[in-house]
């Protein structure tokens, strides 16, 4: 028993401090720290494409050039693959004749804008929706969860194909087809937050000074319900690129040659056995790319929630 | 060689703490929780512990237990009758806490499984682990038949077959499950009547939702007190309830006390409850046990400078000129906590030589134990 | 039950509105026209449907969107209710049948091979969730947690249609025997793989579920080409679901596991397991059980995609064919029994939480 004078305790409050702590605690954690690496990743990859590869190189058909795979360190043990005359192709190249590598990074922007569109706007709509319902209750409240109960029962993709179905194949449909069925877990999330928000005393507090109510809902309550939302959005954003390149693979692309990672997967389907790589490489960039952001919402999640949790 | 406190000439304690020291290894440090805590439980008394939140009164109770998370070392005895608890591996501690310990805690809500009978919650322990508590119920079953036999019920028949079969299990050592179940039942019952619950029939299979408060304390009681243990650890187990109830649980231990075997550690903040039913009282602040005495002694002649300002701080209707006492500072942080004696720098009568070493307790009058520097080591 | 007529009208009604008000008004007629058909006897037709009003002239004012031959849509809506109550969904428009075989049928011949993935993936997510999600968290921190909960997030965030691919070419090409992989890549009879049987006979029809005819009929060899053709797509379909729920299992198990009631039930003596099993695991149930709904109805989507990548005629296959050509009726039909499906399986749900939770019932 030889500790010297009592340590002063720094009085550490406030949102800087637990911002402080939970950076700590980010830092302790290998697996968050891979997939936050993994997401900023991507995120720098997809901004600086335009850069790294010249943007309309996937328009350009070289049919000399089909099907073939020279990576000098990998071979396929399959049958009949061919060689490509030329540049090197560290993942081959596809029916087309175009680089597979270079395909990828150029997927790579407009499936994170297509993601990120539908998750900011699911998470406004959510806000807006949710937040309305859940403070003004009763009829309303009733009206608007029967609603979210239709959307519910089916699944997103059904709900997305149908969508399709309707509208036709261009991006823009397919942002609203993957819209549609994921606002209402949204607004089932905020409202679910702010009901529990709503009953504790600093509102009621609020009220009796005689605060607005969207002034209470937007300066107060909101703020303190938005990690729950946070942690979602983060996760959410790997699963829309599922969901939408899983459109895309289905055949709802507008164009078979645009480079997106599930369009890209639906021109290998033919060649499974004979030029896997087509598969294989879109695929697994998908895998990486969702892995990422879902270790980086689970990090966030751990770090945020027992910290905060008020 | 540290004596423990309170050895009554006549008969040996049941419980002996021995300079128990335990630390729980977080994230944020290292928190000594308890600091060399020495505590003796005699048979058949209600034993007091009082002390602020924090000061490490659960914390003693868990280790007694063998209950302690996984981040905790303890180091010291914790003699049951003899038998050092400390060293038992975690099967041997289990059996322990079959027999011998029982604990009852705070709040009934959060400590009943809320899915699952009250009934099936108190007998649970009895039915799964049957070979430990055959003996124990039979034997009650066949004392509970003789009475009815001397009371002159009908049905002699029937209550000698039941006998012959109970007098036939117990030979051959085994109970079936439905036995079991009947049995344990029964005890259940009675035990629910000692502890006064009405209906205790309909109470068995309600869920701990449908009680209120103070019953579903009473049940918790009941549920400590059907294996016969030979030591009670209550914690804070009237802090959740309202004075009117916390009254009634109290009288209830009062009675308890000379119908059951066993000898109870009351653990409290409340120094008004330790005031009703404690035959002897500790005083524990940040992890050590600063004052132990008999309850009339301690409140009469309160030795340890905590402990004197505890019970000045105690509002008083009959002195309402007089302004309310605190002790001044906080409580320290246990991970790095003060140099020599833990409560110096909020003492009054502090010197010098108290940060430098912690003062061993010693026995300043008879019965009358204290660890404080002014009464010497 | 008022629920489910009330989502099933409110979806027809959405779905109808949608589709028939953006789309040409043949398609609306497509389904009900065979092929020999006459111009006159089209014109009748539809306006016996109301897709085409009393005073239009002829068939082709009505294909060249005529305005005087536009109708209203809720005339329609009503008749075609009549015609769905009596079960006439009309001919499939599905390539390759184009007006020879009737939707329903087509329907009902596919539903019970989709039924056989969802009901497989069903099983297999929870058999190995469960024991997985307890596991994780009653040894947490240490490596069977770690372990697991790495495999959970990667087998979360796989692409289904790429992994059913992958598991093509890792057991079909690589893991071939004499020209023939271990499992037959597509179809719902494995005729061509190492361990199946090449000419299993024939069964008779019961169920219309290969699995369970094939038992019925006693023909134990078409038995194990149906149940080896299905493990693939299982595998598949399944690992996301297994996933997301092991983790759900594992966090509302290690909340248990928190609670205060397991501190009291360790204090009585209890053994570990009773512990686990009794206290924790009955009230770690109730959240794992919520989420179930939400578990099948993912599966109910990835079949869409199973089925796909491995050929599987069941509806989901059905249902991108029919999305291409647009097959109005084929659409309803399929999006109304799904969503049927899912809403009893969210009653039975909350009976099950009822009978779990006696909070619930009182």
């Amino acid at each position: 028993m030889t500790e010297t004078e009592e340590v002063p305790v720094k009085a550490l409050t406030g949102r800087r401090a637990e911002l402080k702590h939970a950076y700590t605690l980010y830092k302790q954690n290998p697996v968050v720290v891979a997939g936050s690496i993994i997401a900023v990743g991507s995120i720098v990859l997809a901004l600086l494409s335009n850069v790294i590869v010249n943007p309309n190189i996937w328009q350009v058909e070289q049919l000399g050039q089909r099907l073939c795979w020279n990576n000098p360190t990998f071979s396929w043990p399959v049958t009949n693959v061919f060689d490509c005359p030329g540049a090197t192709y560290p993942l081959g190249t596809d029916s087309w004749g175009r680089n597979v590598l270079q395909m990828i990074i150029l997927a790579l922007p407009l499936d994170m804008e297509i993601s990120l569109t539908i998750v900011v706007s699911a998470t406004l709509i959510g806000v807006a929706l949710g937040s309305f319902a859940a403070y003004v209750g009763g009829k309303v409240d009733e009206a608007i969860l029967r609603v979210t109960d239709i959307f519910f029962a089916l699944p997103a993709l059904v709900l997305a194909i149908v969508v399709m179905t309707i509208l036709g194949r261009t991006i823009m449909n397919l942002t609203i087809a993957v819209l549609i069925p994921w606002w209402p877990i949204y607004v089932r999330l905020i409202r679910s937050q702010v009901l529990s928000e709503k009953e504790r005393p600093y509102v009621e507090a609020l009220r009796s000074t005689g605060a607005s109510p969207v002034r209470i809902l937007f300066l107060h309550i909101l703020p303190n319900t938005i990690y729950p939302v946070i942690v979602q959005m983060t996760l959410d954003i790997g699963n829309v690129i599922l969901t939408f390149s899983a459109l895309m693979f289905l055949g709802f692309s507008p164009n078979p040659l645009l480079p997106e990672l599930g369009n890209l997967v639906t021109e290998g389907i033919s060649y499974v056995f004979t030029a896997p790589w087509l598969i294989v490489f879109p695929g697994l960039t998908i895998l990486i790319v969702v892995l990422g952001f879902n270790l980086l919402g689970d990090g966030v999640r751990d770090v945020l929630d027992p910290r905060l949790r008020r | 060689m540290l004596e423990a406190p309170g050895i009554s000439e006549i008969a040996a304690p049941v419980l002996e703490v021995k300079d128990l020291r335990v630390v729980f290894h977080t994230y944020a440090g290292e928190v000594k929780a308890l600091d060399g805590v020495n505590l003796t439980l005699n048979r058949h008394e209600i034993f007091g512990i009082v002390g602020e939140s924090g000061c490490g009164k659960s914390v003693t109770a868990l280790a007694i237990a063998g209950l302690l998370p996984e981040n905790a070392s303890v180091s010291g005895q914790i003699l049951l009758d003899g038998r050092n608890l400390s060293e038992l591996g975690k099967e041997e501690m289990r059996q322990v806490r079959l027999k011998d310990v029982a604990q009852v805690f705070q709040d009934p809500m959060t400590y009943l499984n809320p899915v699952l009978q009250v009934g099936f919650q108190i007998t649970e322990a009895l039915v799964t682990e049957t070979n430990v508590y055959e003996k124990q119920m039979i034997g009650e079953r066949l004392r509970e038949l003789d009475q009815l036999e001397k009371q002159g019920t009908n049905g002699l028949q029937a209550l000698e077959q039941e006998r012959g079969k109970l007098q036939n299990a117990l030979r051959s050592g085994r109970v079936s499950k439905g036995q079991a179940r009947e049995l344990a039942r029964d005890v259940a019952l009675e035990y629910l009547k000692l502890v006064r619950l009405p209906e205790a029939e309909r109470i068995f299979k309600m869920y701990p939702f449908e009680l209120s408060g103070g019953m579903r304390q009473r049940a918790m009681i009941a549920m400590a007190l059907v294996k016969r243990p030979k030591v009670l650890l209550a914690d804070e187990i009237t802090t959740a309830l309202d004075v009117t109830v916390q009254a009634q649980i109290l009288a209830l231990l009062q009675e308890l006390k000379d119908k059951i075997d066993a000898s109870i550690v009351l653990i409290t903040h409340d120094l008004g409850v330790v005031s009703e039913v404690c035959d002897r009282v500790a005083v524990m602040y940040a992890g050590n046990v600063v004052e132990v005495a008999e309850l009339r002694e301690l409140f009469s002649n309160p030795l340890h400078p905590y402990t004197q300002g505890l019970m000045a701080a105690v509002p008083r209707p009959d002195r309402s000129t007089v302004k309310l006492q605190s002790i001044k500072g906080s409580v320290p942080d246990l991970i790095y906590p003060p140099s020599g004696c833990r409560f110096h720098p909020r003492c009054p009568k502090a010197f010098a030589a108290c940060s430098q070493r912690k003062p061993p307790l010693i026995e300043a009058t008879k019965g009358h134990y204290v660890e404080c520097l002014l009464y010497g080591g | 039950m008022f629920l489910l007529i009330f989502v099933l009208f409110a979806i027809s009604l959405i779905v109808f509105y949608m589709a028939r008000g953006a789309l040409p008004p043949e398609y609306s007629l497509a389904p009900y026209i065979t092929p020999k058909m006459t111009d006159a006897q089209k014109l009748q037709l539809a306006q016996s449907l109301r897709v085409a009003t009393a005073s239009c002239p002829s068939y082709q004012a009505f294909s060249s969107h005529d305005p005087q031959c536009v109708a209203p849509l809720w005339g329609q809506y009503v008749i075609w209710l009549g015609l769905i109550a009596q079960g006439n969904w009309g001919y499939s428009q599905l390539p390759g049948l184009a007006g020879t075989a009737r939707t329903w049928d087509v329907f009902t011949g596919r539903f019970p091979f989709t039924a056989q993935l969802a009901i497989g993936g069903s099983i297999v997510t929870f058999l190995i969730a469960f024991p997985m999600g307890i596991i994780s968290a009653t040894r947490n921190n240490k490596l069977p947690d770690h372990a697991s909960r790495i495999a959970a997030l990667v087998g979360y965030s796989l692409p289904i249609y790429w992994f059913g691919y992958m598991l093509q070419i890792v057991f079909v090409l690589y893991l071939a025997v004499g020209g023939k992989g271990l499992f037959q890549g597509s179809g719902a009879l494995a005729t061509e793989c190492v361990i199946c049987f090449s000419s299993p006979g024939s069964i008779n029809t019961f169920t219309g579920m290969p699995i369970l005819d094939s038992v019925l009929s006693g023909n134990l060899p078409y038995f194990w080409d149906s149940l080896l053709s299905t493990v693939l797509p299982i595998i598949a379909l399944s690992l996301a679901t297994l996933s997301s729920l092991t983790r759900i299992v594992r966090s509302s198990m290690m909340e248990a596991l928190r609670q205060d009631y397991v501190l009291l039930a360790r204090s009585k003596g209890l053994r570990e397991r009773v512990v686990v099993y009794r206290h924790a695991l009955r009230n770690a149930l109730l959240p794992a059980i919520t989420v179930s709904g939400v578990i099948f109805s993912t599966l109910l989507g990835g079949v869409v995609l199973t089925e796909t990548v491995f050929a599987y005629p069941g509806i989901g296959q059905a249902i991108v064919s029919a999305s291409l050509v647009v097959d109005i009726n084929f659409l309803e039909l399929y999006v109304l029994v799904i969503a049927s499906i899912l809403v009893i399986t969210n009653l039975c749900v909350d009976m099950i939480y009822a009978v779990l939770d006696p909070r619930i019932r009182y």
